[in-house]
């Protein structure tokens, strides 16, 4: 079959006119780019949120473990007989995390409702000014007032 | 449509999608580190938990008792170091058998111990200090300090 001159293949009539398939690439590397930054960040997110988490149970266990050392003290004294300096460096060494010291020991207002509990704002500080605060709370015998066990500890 | 603005197209195409998949690869890897590290955690969290009660239960027996304390460091390692109750029994067939954990009991002072936990060959750590005078334990080991 003969061939009229002016026919021409579909290839040969797009060469010469701008094609579709560089700006499709380029909007699709553009979302793919676009997709792994949000990636990114979200794994950052999580990375910062995971820190933190470990900063929290560290503080936690710096309280737990000051409150203890703070029975170990207290256990046979009066409430006002309360002397951090008998908390030495060495032991808060052994109780508070890398980065926290002992910020401020203060009794709190008793109770009369429960008059056999005595509780104890406990202050701890980070490095970067952050603070974290927990009550401690000891048993005492009501006739001499001494403290006789932790009761409970908390945030 | 020519054949460069294919090639250049394609090149494109390849270096956004290589990047992405090592971003994905790495969010894999990261988001299954996280999963582990909780996975530690919550173990070790577990695990402090059930040595306090172990510790508050075996204060309580001691009180009871009235046995001696002439040692309540020692009184108190054994607390912690000793199995609790259930401990050993076959596991339930659908649990999944827990990653072992490193334990040690140390005396630090006398009522005074430190128990550290470690997950994960020691990349997860956590420590609790354990005073016999904050249990009621032998009330003679009160105003230990200074």
């Amino acid at each position: 079959m003969a061939q009229s001159p002016s026919y021409r293949w579909p290839q040969q009539q797009h060469q010469g006119e701008p094609g579709f398939v560089l700006p499709l690439a380029l909007l699709a590397g553009l979302v793919l780019s676009g997709s792994s930054l949000s990636l990114l960040g979200l794994a950052l997110d999580s990375h910062q949120a995971q820190a933190s988490e470990h900063r929290r149970l560290q503080a936690n266990d710096g309280l737990h473990d000051l409150a203890q050392l703070l029975a170990l003290d207290l256990v046979g004294r009066r409430p006002e007989e309360l002397n951090s300096a008998r908390l030495g460096p060495d032991l808060l060494d052994l109780a508070l995390p890398a980065g926290w010291q002992l910020g401020n020991l203060q009794w709190q207002p008793s109770e009369p409702a429960d008059p056999g509990l005595v509780a104890l704002q406990v202050t701890i500080k980070g490095r970067d000014g952050e603070q974290r605060q927990g009550v401690v709370r000891f048993e005492r015998s009501l006739p001499d007032g001494l403290i006789r066990a932790l009761h409970q500890e908390g945030a | 449509m020519n054949l460069v603005e294919v090639l250049l197209a394609g090149l494109l195409f390849s270096l956004a999608s290589a990047g992405s998949l090592q971003v994905m690869a790495g969010m894999g890897k990261s988001l299954q580190g996280a999963a582990q590290a909780r996975a530690a955690e919550d173990q070790l969290e577990a695990e402090l938990r059930r040595s306090q009660a172990l510790v508050r239960a075996g204060a309580a027996q001691q009180q009871a008792t009235d046995l001696a304390c002439d040692q309540p460091a020692l009184l108190l390692s054994r607390l912690l170091t000793e199995p609790g109750p259930g401990e050993g029994d076959a596991p339930a067939p659908s649990a999944a058998p827990p990653a072992p954990l490193v334990r040690q009991v140390s005396v630090l002072a006398p009522g005074l111990v430190r128990l550290q936990l470690e997950a994960g060959g020691g990349r997860w750590q956590r420590q609790r200090l354990f005073s016999a005078a904050a249990y009621g334990l032998c009330p003679s080991v009160g105003g230990a300090l200074g």
